[in-house]
């Protein structure tokens, strides 16, 4: 019986939480369907008008395509480097991950507005002038979600004993690099899902150093949305809906492959 | 010739040394208890054979050729792993596979290989089960499948029990004995253990702080241990100081006796021969099931003293005086160094 009313209480305050930070969204959403929402608790009338002028919009859809190769260029390279770097330290020099946990954390200790000057001034003194491309901002994104890939890919190494997996792949005639490839990603699959899917959150949302590093030079999502906020109010709802749903997307995406990899373990013997 | 021979192996880490010279030999088909407390180094010796440690100095021969530095995944010995080290993303099947999938057999050879031994650990039925859904017993089983079907020259078991609980434990020692016996399979068996590596083993290896401190079949181990850590890591032997050895019994050196070894009488009418005799008094009376054990408090020392629980038999008290006899062959000398054996 006191189960259940624990049950209930927990219930009542984690869906009152929950309609508390819906709120705002759904007040987004409502107000990108709406003709004119004013002074009335309603709106006045439903459209699709916003949305059909920002998919028309051909500058929308550039500025979403070059978030996108940014953002996946950025986590590409984040994933090549980063995975055999954990990898071969957490195999052969564990005492290397304790110092890793404290330089993972650089990125964010320190204010993009801070690092961006630091960025501009390091690739326009270097013999490659990347300043300003799309290159330039592959690496300082690249730089920003590294926390994140490391965080995610540790986290779910320490579920798996490398070590030994490893040794016990040897023993039966693999090589070492075989071995990480056939025994031990296949184990860090969810972590390294779990890297993409918060990372591209992440970076489709990056504001400050698109706009600062590059600017209008090459007009991400984020860039594209600030230069429409004297556009009209319910265009700008519409284009952040847009954005939510795509995160959702990512997000539902994500959960459903770590919730198909337990079903398939959870199948018990009897 | 002996199908395995260590010699003057050595192997460090970052100047800490964890064995030092250490020789012995195996025959093929035996099956070898590496005995001895946490920490002696017994599964970096193991290691160290299998090649997944480079050791500092020595040789390994197997079957006369020196495997010291040929590549682990040459080297065709199998071992399994005190955590298993079963592949999750992998089944049952494709986790026993993996070998011979490397040595790019055919599938339906694969196929005939693993149902198998998968019979033969007795795990038909669970070839598509994830290492997830497995039971601790069910899951060491896949490992030594793993093991074994690829034919391995020698097997190598670190602790492959000690996570599983009692009766699973007896179960699986018994059929790891019987698969052994089966494919005649040298077999090196890690654990501190001294029961299991009685049961299970041909000869024990006794280690102690990176030496092999004894080697003999478990009944000799056990009758005659060498020294003072011999003699307290197997069985419970009674240690004996070198000034009471020699008072009593006229050994200049420490001494052991097996608790078993003393009779316990109230007169002596009840005993037919010995060579010693002492009194004294039941201090403590414990019931260890079958065993009832007496600790007798004697002049200068105690002794525990384990007799059969049988109703025909006399009882003692606690506070009764009683005599203690022993005979000479049961009082074991032992070396005051440990080691050399
Ligand atoms: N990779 C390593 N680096 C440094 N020292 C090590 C390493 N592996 C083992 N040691 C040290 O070697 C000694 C022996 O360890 P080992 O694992 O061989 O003991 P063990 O007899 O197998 O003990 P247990 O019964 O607890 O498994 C220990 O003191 C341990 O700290
Ligand atoms: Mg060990």
């Amino acid at each position: 019986m006191l189960k259940n009313v624990n049950h209930y209480y927990h219930k009542t305050i984690i869906y009152t939480v929950l309609m508390l930070m819906a709120l705002p969204i759904l007040a987004t959403l409502v107000y990108s369907f709406s003709t004119k929402w004013g002074a009335t608790i309603l709106p006045d009338g439903f459209t699709f008008k916003w949305y059909i002028d920002l998919f028309g919009d051909f500058r929308f859809w550039s500025a979403f395509l070059r978030s996108a190769i940014v953002s996946v260029g950025a986590l590409a390279l984040g994933l090549v480097l980063l995975i055999p770097i954990i990898l071969l330290a957490c195999h052969s020099a564990p005492i290397l991950l304790k110092y890793l946990n404290y330089i993972i954390l650089i990125p964010f200790a320190i204010p993009p507005v801070v690092s961006s000057v630091g960025l501009l001034q390091i690739y326009s003194d270097s013999a490659l002038n990347i300043s300003g491309t799309a290159y330039i901002l592959i690496g300082t994104y690249f730089t920003i979600i590294i926390p994140f890939i490391y965080r995610s890919i540790t986290n779910s190494l320490s579920a798996v004993n490398v070590h030994d997996l490893v040794d016990a792949a040897r023993l039966l005639g693999s090589s070492t690099f075989k071995a990480f490839i056939l025994v031990v990603l296949p184990n860090i699959k969810k972590g390294i899902l779990t890297a993409v899917f918060i990372s591209l959150s992440v970076l489709l949302g990056e504001f400050v150093f698109a706009n600062i590093l590059v600017g209008t030079q090459y007009e991400t999502l984020q860039v594209y949305l600030y230069s429409k906020r004297v556009a009209s109010g319910h265009f700008t709802s519409a284009l952040v809906i847009t954005y939510f749903a795509f995160i959702f997307l990512f997000t539902v995406i994500a959960s459903y492959i770590g919730t198909k990899n337990e079903l398939r373990s959870s199948k018990k013997s009897v | 010739m002996s199908y395995v021979q260590v010699r003057n192996l050595s192997k460090s880490f970052d100047n800490n040394q964890i064995f030092n010279n250490i020789n012995f030999d195996i025959h093929k088909g035996e099956f070898i208890s590496l005995l001895g407390p946490s920490g002696c180094g017994k599964s970096t010796l193991l290691r160290s054979i299998a090649g997944l440690h480079n050791v500092d100095s020595g040789n390994v021969y197997v079957d006369g050729e020196d495997i010291t530095y040929k590549d682990v995944q040459k080297r065709n010995i199998g071992m399994v792993f005190q955590s298993y080290a079963l592949f999750p993303n992998l089944n049952v099947f494709d986790n026993i596979a993996f070998g011979l999938k490397l040595k790019k057999l055919s599938k339906e050879v694969i196929r005939k290989k693993v149902l198998q031994i998968i019979e033969l650990v007795d795990l038909t039925g669970k070839e598509n089960y994830y290492i997830d859904a497995l039971s601790g017993g069910q899951k060491q089983r896949v490992a030594l499948a793993r093991a074994l079907v690829v034919e391995p020259n020698i097997l190598l078991l670190d602790e492959p029990l000690s996570a599983l609980d009692a009766k699973i434990r007896k179960k699986l020692r018994t059929m790891i004995r019987q698969i052994q016996q089966e494919l005649n399979l040298t077999t090196i068996f890690v654990t501190h253990d001294q029961e299991e590596a009685m049961i299970m083993s041909d000869r024990i290896f006794l280690m102690d702080k990176g030496n092999i401190v004894q080697q003999g079949s478990p009944i000799d181990i056990y009758t005659n241990p060498v020294n003072k850590f011999a003699a307290t890591f197997i069985g419970n032997y009674n240690i004996l100081k070198k000034k009471f050895s020699l008072k009593y019994f006229n050994l200049n050196c420490q001494t052991a006796i097996r608790p078993e070894a003393i009779t316990l009488a109230i007169s002596n009418t009840d005993v037919i021969d010995y060579d010693y005799c002492l009194n004294g008094r039941i201090s403590n009376v414990q019931l260890l099931g079958n065993i009832i054990r007496y600790n007798v408090k004697l002049d200068d020392f105690s002794l525990n003293v384990d007799e059969l629980n049988d109703i025909n038999r006399m009882r003692f008290f606690k506070q009764d005086a009683v005599k203690l006899y022993f005979k000479t062959k049961d009082i074991q000398p032992l070396k005051d160094t440990i080691n050399e054996f």
